[in-house]
């Protein structure tokens, strides 16, 4: 049992387990957009949490924490998947038209990953320019065209 | 917004609705520590100490039993790792214990709980030769209710002698026990029957039937308590038996996953051809190195079936995630550019046109993948191969297969390579574990870094893993588990094996003529 923890009810806990139920889902369905793929997803949220839990003491704003923590993790899971793998999945067959959500989770795929972050945050979740470039570690000014890169390459195929 | 942002905003929220989350907040928090619902529920301190030891394999065996969620129908119930149609309508199943029923339900509170329609976690803390258990959880009718046995052995007959419900209170369930001796049988045989009882705690009684009861625990002993030898037929945790096909001696037992070696060494090579060719256009980052690919492909993932792989991470890293403290010299590279740069650095790479079609055996198409770029030019030097084996893979992703990783796990090979690492990380470091990954856990969230004492431990695991051949027991039950499975695509499956030998074999040459050896993970 870590330090400072006792058999009594933990408050701390008892929070940090509210948070964890609240962002869950939210959170997973972002991983999901930038991923393609719900296990991967899980597994970035969770992992994730993970660092929240362990830092949970220390942060005023661990939504903010969590949103980086699992930008983070899609960027390094992503990339962990293009080097070992590199493949677009379409669910649907070839000789049947795909349905717009297989070709949206195609082409998001093939974007950068800031691209797929920013463009996914902006239409996803509703960010502002500063929001995303808050989550993304950048400067407000490199979301703009992240955002129309990946809205050019979208708008090729959608 | 234009008219296709707003569309584009549409199809996001749609696509994003087809998300499952999967709570793991007992995972999430540390094992070792008290979990959250327990303790604000008030439980009775007699009963912290049987709790805490459970808790610790849940979290180990969340992360050994990939993917092991039950979804029981509401009209066309299917099992996890169990028969299809026609079989028992409930199954349980962990390479440790099989429940299977034909009528399940839990009453409590006036409220009553089938699992019917739900996704069920189903997992077993792994125990020991004496103890394991069996531990479902799920939500229902606005309640999460969980089912705990918990199974216990005298080397000759296996029992239990406690099984737990939620009480489905609000806002905090706590637990309702029904204790006595249950399931009294002989090691290597099921329990058949039905189980009808109540139990009342904190003022809630809790009935829990189960009818047309196939339940086994200890599935890796036998009679006498014996580890279960190996042999070329498999006998499922939900009985019968299933005959491994033969396979070809020129060929490798490794299964559809990629054995982690195999799969460095195709990435190493995917990454020197692209560096070559976006070199040639005046890209100049470096490339990582073979350390650094050998500590990354063995660092410790929390879905991994056993933890961190290879003396190299072990020794750097620990159990802590290289992963997350690697940089990738290509990401850093691009960092540093100014925008301009790297729209075309990005372009350089990996343009999203064109793209090429992934196609199975029949010819048709599975998936696609962006050939253009450098990462075009490189995958070009590595194909057919290198897409005809992936087809192969994706036509074989077959429902059939789901209950493969269970019935690997239960495999007797794999449950003696396990004691034998057991007993040589005991012997080395003096740590008891049941798994590398319950081992990995016990250090990986403690502090930012690893301490000297955890890279101690992290190298004496990854040595008693290669001493014990883990991860090469562990691709063969896979694959005996899996072509036992495959029914008439067996020849397809081989085929994918076969296409994999030669692409490895590939990407390795022309790391050599480079210079570069793929480092080992040993």
């Amino acid at each position: 049992m870590p330090a400072g923890k006792t058999a009594t009810v933990p408050s701390a806990d008892v929070e940090f387990a509210a948070f964890y139920r609240a962002e869950l889902p939210g959170q997973v369905r972002r991983a999901f957009l930038m991923l393609g793929d719900n296990e991967h997803a899980n597994d970035v949220v969770n992992e994730a949490m993970v660092a929240v839990y362990r830092n949970w003491a220390t942060l005023d704003t661990p939504g903010a924490y969590l949103n980086r923590a699992v930008l983070n993790g899609c960027r390094d899971a992503g990339r962990r998947r293009v080097t070992s793998v590199r493949l677009v999945r379409r669910l649907a067959p070839s000789d049947a038209a795909a349905a717009p959500s297989d070709v949206l989770t195609d082409v998001l795929a093939t974007l950068p990953f800031n691209h797929r972050a920013a463009v996914v945050l902006r239409y996803y979740a509703g960010y502002t320019t500063d929001e995303i470039a808050a989550a993304l570690g950048c400067a407000p000014g490199s979301v703009g065209p992240w955002i129309e890169r990946g809205l050019a390459a979208m708008r090729k195929v959608l | 917004m234009d008219d296709f942002e707003t569309r584009l905003s549409g199809l996001l929220h749609d696509r994003a609705a087809s998300a499952r989350p999967f709570e793991q907040l007992d995972s999430v928090v540390d094992p070792f520590d008290e979990p959250v619902r327990a303790v604000a529920g008030g439980r009775r301190a007699s009963l912290v100490g049987r709790v805490w030891r459970p808790l610790v394999g849940v979290a180990a065996a969340a992360l050994l039993i990939v993917g092991l969620v039950a979804i029981n129908g509401r009209d066309t119930p299917r099992s996890a790792g169990g028969p299809g149609a026609g079989g028992p309508r409930f199954s349980f199943v962990t390479p440790q214990v099989s429940l299977t029923a034909d009528d399940f339900w839990i009453e409590v509170g006036g409220t009553r709980f089938t699992s019917l329609g739900a996704q069920v976690e189903v997992h077993s803390d792994p125990g020991d030769a004496s103890y394991e258990t069996l531990e479902l959880v799920w939500r229902e009718q606005g309640h999460e209710m969980r089912l705990n046995i918990y199974f216990q052995s005298d080397g000759t007959h296996w029992s239990s002698d406690e099984l737990r419900t939620y009480n489905a209170q609000l806002p905090e369930p706590d637990w309702v026990t029904f204790t006595g001796d249950h399931f009294r049988t002989e090691l290597g045989s099921p329990w058949t029957g039905t189980f009808d009882e109540t139990a009342t705690e904190g003022g809630v009684t809790s009935h829990l039937h189960m009818e047309g009861v196939r339940l086994q625990a200890f599935l890796g002993f036998g009679p006498g308590g014996v580890a279960v030898p190996t042999t070329q037929t498999i006998v499922p945790p939900t009985g019968g038996t299933l005959v491994v096909p033969p396979l070809a001696a020129d060929l490798p037992d490794t299964g559809i996953a990629w054995v982690p070696e195999d799969a460095m060494a195709l990435g190493m090579a995917a990454e020197v051809l692209q560096h070559e060719c976006m070199a040639a256009k005046g890209w100049d980052y470096p490339l990582r190195s073979p350390e650094s690919w050998a500590a990354e492909s063995g660092a410790w993932q929390p879905d991994d079936f056993f933890g961190i792989v290879g003396s190299v991470g072990a020794q750097a890293y620990g159990y802590h995630d290289a992963n997350a403290k690697a940089r990738d010299p290509l990401e850093t590279y691009a960092a540093s550019l100014s925008e301009s740069e790297r729209t075309r650095f990005y372009n350089d790479l990996m343009p999203g046109e064109p793209v090429v079609d992934i196609t199975g055996p029949g010819g048709s198409a599975l998936a696609q993948r962006s050939d253009g770029g450098c990462f075009g030019v490189a995958t070009a030097a590595l194909n057919p191969l290198s897409d005809s084996q992936e087809g192969l893979r994706m036509s074989l992703q077959l429902p059939a297969l789901e209950s493969a990783p269970a019935l690997a796990a239960a495999d007797p090979a794999l449950t003696a390579a396990l004691a034998a690492w057991s007993s040589c990380v005991e012997t080395s470091v003096g740590e008891t574990a049941a798994t590398p990954n319950e081992l990995a856990r016990r250090y990986a969230f403690e502090g930012a870094t690893a301490t000297a004492h955890e890279i101690e431990v992290a190298v004496a695991d990854t040595d008693c893993q290669a001493a014990a051949d883990l991860w090469h027991v562990y691709h063969a039950a896979l694959a005996r588990a899996e072509r036992s499975l495959i029914g008439d695509r067996v020849t397809d499956y081989d085929e994918l094996t076969r296409q994999r030998v030669e692409l490895v074999a590939l990407a390795r040459q022309l790391l050599a003529d480079r210079g570069i050896a793929v480092p080992s993970l040993d």
